[in-house]
């Protein structure tokens, strides 16, 4: 179910109902489990399994090697959650891509091959809590702590409804030790809760579905080459769309969780305010690029064997980074164009601290609004490949986004690029602004009235805009 | 201190947005709005749920705006006793809802079809897209979509702030005063009371649209002809792919009578200018008489019947709501009388 029905409202006046009654703790973890396995079953009741399969494997992998030190059997037993994980994920997410690229193959190699085309459904979020299982078992072979004695908690962290189908992905020292004593949410943090609840669905109701989404998918989809201004539009707001609507699932988890009593960390931290892309990848969906950093680009050396393997390891972790988004060499692109952009900034930055004598940063790095845009802007030139379906549309957005398209093609009314305008200017501004402060803490020092008057804004703009179903666009990843 | 400043800031959120939003309710009713259905996907599969009702043998309305606006289901169910399944939609061919019924074995029902010649001759596909987007729905609707629906409809009876073509933040954007950009051909957002739609489906203009608003009237039949210009800048189809076009469709008609179905034409009326380019764009003999021929099945050409052919769409394409009631009456009578159809109020 999504965060942006009626029946998730109905769901969680239940949920929070039930949580909030003087019951033993034993008994609300369960009720938070079964409710987290009707919110996943309600979308498509048999994926249920996969979850309780990824859910057993886990933690039986897990006792296993908190027990075993035999160093080849602990390698067993870690590569059984690996392909155990990563097999239905291979089969759902990328079984088409491969028999695709396979059968391409075989026609270079004069193969005259013809399959039938798979129909797979993608288990909505599998590549989520696939990711976030799996970094138990890792962390167990890693001996990073004892292994979780209590089957409840870890499957409740396995499936906690609130970040279970588009994060952030939790790992499980922040969670499962929120399950060991009895968890009921303040006043304080079921206002914040809901305040953070409302905010999010106004970034994804409001803002991406109803005033981004159009253009973007207008632009993206019209097939041709057309005037810059269209072009830049698009992608403009598709960059705000893809913000706005994870973003604001990120803020809806968290906001959700906290009406329960539980912390989640931050995903995003005003990302189009990033200096650079270290920064971006600081502020962009933060728990799966702490993920890769630690269960990929530092088992593969990081930056500890030398400056080449140091490049090659980053571009290695952006490019399988831009195939976790998806089955399709677009996001190979985007993910290879981040990796180019971190491998250039950092020769850059080793240069300047080459000749630079003195201490602290470069006179001429401080940070400053300009950068901020230029990174915006490189970052804008990776959505193209993020949201084009193949090459050919990327292609022709970006000659049309830099002047080879066809001026008198015009593809958004003025009324679009007003609300595009609009949107964008205001988003930028905001993220500026904000780049070193937390929504709550800003709520916190502002009188009540003006929280209350922002808080209302939010809500009756979310009622007026009456887009309450669609999904977000993560759910696909 | 700080639990005290959120609890104030809800407390003020609760009140606010009910005040303003009871006032927005208020103010559209004094207006003299009315409840109106969003004509949503979740709407139709409702509806299409109720095809296999009663026995799999329910009666079902499918075409374009014409099927929605003029054949009125709340007469047909006094009339006849029985409920109609409406899943025509607007701008749309027929097309796709009638092959998914011949391809659907569990129906066995009575299928009335419209044949509004500009959408059901359409063969580039634009007119199929609504039709298919919402059996496409009707396939894959999750549980949580369904309930969100029955939940949505209990709202939307309740206010009439939920009407999403008219009051929504993008409708209601739509309407600022913003000029066109030239060398971008945008459609017009219709008049609000142009179109007001019914939990069955049914489409309808408000009378108060009918006889008081000159200017939504003359937008309505400027948007029309403007369609109708552009049809006759489009190369005409050839004969032999009409030919293998009306041949399909007795494919799929063909497969809804042999398992007991039974599937009848309609032409509803038109009138102005826009019936006289109809007229000259599908002449009734290659288009028309063509259909009925081929696939074997009954029609009904409103030009046939003096009553109808007397009527005036208002807006040249669809009919007033009084003249809904004789229209639809008139069908039924039809049905019954002249293709031997059995109703429930009326062979009882």
């Amino acid at each position: 179910m999504v965060f942006n029905s009626y029946t998730f409202i109905v769901f969680f006046a239940v949920v929070l109902f039930v949580h909030n009654l003087p019951l033993k703790w034993t008994f609300k973890k369960v009720h938070l489990l079964m409710a987290s396995y009707l919110f996943y079953a309600v979308w498509n009741p048999p994926f249920i399994l996969l979850l309780l399969f990824s859910t057993f494997l886990d933690f039986y992998v897990g006792k296993n090697l908190s027990v075993e030190q035999n160093p080849v059997k602990r390698k067993w037993w870690l590569a059984a959650s690996l392909v155990g994980n990563l097999g239905p994920l291979a089969y759902f997410k990328y079984g088409e891509f491969m028999l695709e690229n396979f059968v391409s193959l075989a026609n270079v190699a004069g193969i005259d091959f013809h399959p039938l085309a798979p129909d797979i459904i993608l288990p909505v979020g599998i590549s989520f809590y696939t990711f976030q299982t799996l970094s138990y078992s890792l962390d167990m072979y890693n001996k990073k702590y004892a292994a979780e004695k209590s089957f409840l908690d870890f499957a409740l962290f396995v499936t906690f409804f609130p970040q279970l189908v588009a994060g952030p992905i939790v790992r499980p020292d922040e969670l499962i030790p929120q399950f060991k004593s009895p968890v009921k949410a303040t006043w304080l943090q079921f206002n914040q809760g809901m305040f953070l609840l409302t905010l999010g669905l106004f970034m994804k109701v409001v803002l991406a579905d109803s005033l981004l989404a159009g253009s973007a998918d207008a632009v993206f989809s019209a097939g041709k080459d057309m005037n810059f201004i269209d072009a830049w539009m698009g992608v403009l707001a598709f960059s705000g769309q893809i913000f706005f609507d994870f973003g604001g699932y990120s803020t809806c988890a968290i906001g959700i969780a906290l009406c329960l009593g539980f912390t989640i960390r931050d995903n995003f931290f005003y990302p189009y305010a990033a200096i650079g892309f270290s920064d971006f990848w600081r502020r962009w969906h933060i728990t799966l690029s702490t993920w890769l950093r630690d269960y990929l680009y530092i088992p593969l050396g990081g930056n500890r064997k030398g400056i080449l393997r140091t490049y090659i390891n980053v571009m290695l972790t952006m490019l399988i980074g831009g195939l976790w988004h998806g089955a399709s060499w677009t996001f190979v692109v985007w993910g290879g164009l981040h990796g180019l952009y971190l491998a250039v900034e950092k020769y850059i930055q080793d240069k300047r601290k080459a000749h630079s004598h003195e201490p602290g940063p470069h006179p001429h790095l401080k940070p400053n609004f300009a950068h901020a845009m230029l990174t915006f802007f490189l970052v804008n030139i990776t959505w193209v490949f993020f949201r084009s379906q193949d090459f050919t549309t990327a292609w022709s957005l970006l000659k049309s986004m830099f002047f080879f398209g066809n001026p008198k093609e015009v593809v958004l009314n003025y009324l679009d690029i007003l609300k595009v305008s609009v949107v964008i200017t205001g988003m930028i501004i905001v993220h500026w602004q904000m780049r070193h402060k937390k929504v709550l803490t800003v709520a916190e020092s502002k009188p009540w009235w003006s929280v209350g008057l922002v808080w209302t804004f939010l809500l009756v703009m979310l009622i007026l805009s009456q887009e309450s179903t669609s999904s977000f666009i993560y759910f696909q990843f | 201190m700080q639990s005290d400043k959120f609890r104030k800031a809800a407390f003020m959120v609760l009140s606010l947005t009910t005040i303003l939003l009871g006032s927005y309710e208020l103010y559209l009713r004094y207006l003299g709005h009315s409840i109106s259905y969003d004509d949503s996907e979740s709407l139709f599969a409702d509806k299409k749920r109720k095809i296999y009702l009663p026995s799999n043998e329910a009666t079902v309305f499918t075409g374009s705006s014409r099927m929605k606006y003029d054949l009125n289901t709340e007469v047909w169910r006094n009339l006849t006793g029985e409920t109609p399944v409406q899943l025509a939609n607007v701008g749309s061919s027929p097309i796709p809802v009638l092959k998914a019924l011949a391809a659907d074995s569990m129906f066995k029902g009575k299928l009335l079809i419209d044949v509004a010649e500009g959408l059901f001759f359409d063969l580039s596909g634009r007119s199929y897209e609504r039709p298919q987007k919402c059996l496409d729905f009707s396939k894959n609707e999750t549980p949580a979509q369904r309930f969100s629906f029955h939940i949505n409809t209990l709202l939307e009876s309740n206010f009439v702030f939920l009407d999403k073509d008219n009051f929504a933040l993008s409708a209601l954007l739509e309407h600022l005063p913003i000029p066109p950009r030239p060398g971008k051909m945008d459609f017009p957002k219709y008049p609000t009371e142009f179109s007001l739609m019914n939990f069955d489906r049914n489409h309808m203009m408000s009378d108060r649209f009918v006889d008081h608003d000159q200017k939504g009237v003359k937008m309505m039949q400027d948007i029309w002809m403007q369609l109708v210009a552009m049809g006759a800048k489009a190369p005409p189809t050839p004969e032999p792919v009409i030919d293998s076009f009306i041949r399909d469709v007795k494919l799929q008609t063909d497969k809804i009578k042999a398992r007991g179905g039974e599937v009848v034409f309609l032409r509803p009326p038109s009138s102005g200018p826009l019936w006289k380019a109809e007229q000259m764009g599908f002449p009734r003999d290659k288009f028309w008489e063509k259909i009925l021929t081929v696939t074997g099945c009954k029609g009904m050409h409103f030009s046939d019947y003096p009553e109808l052919s007397r009527m005036n769409c208002i807006e040249f394409s669809h009919l007033r709501q009084s003249d809904t009631r004789i229209y639809t009456q008139k069908t039924i009578g039809f049905l019954s009388n002249e293709i031997g159809w059995k109703f429930k109020a009326i062979n009882q």
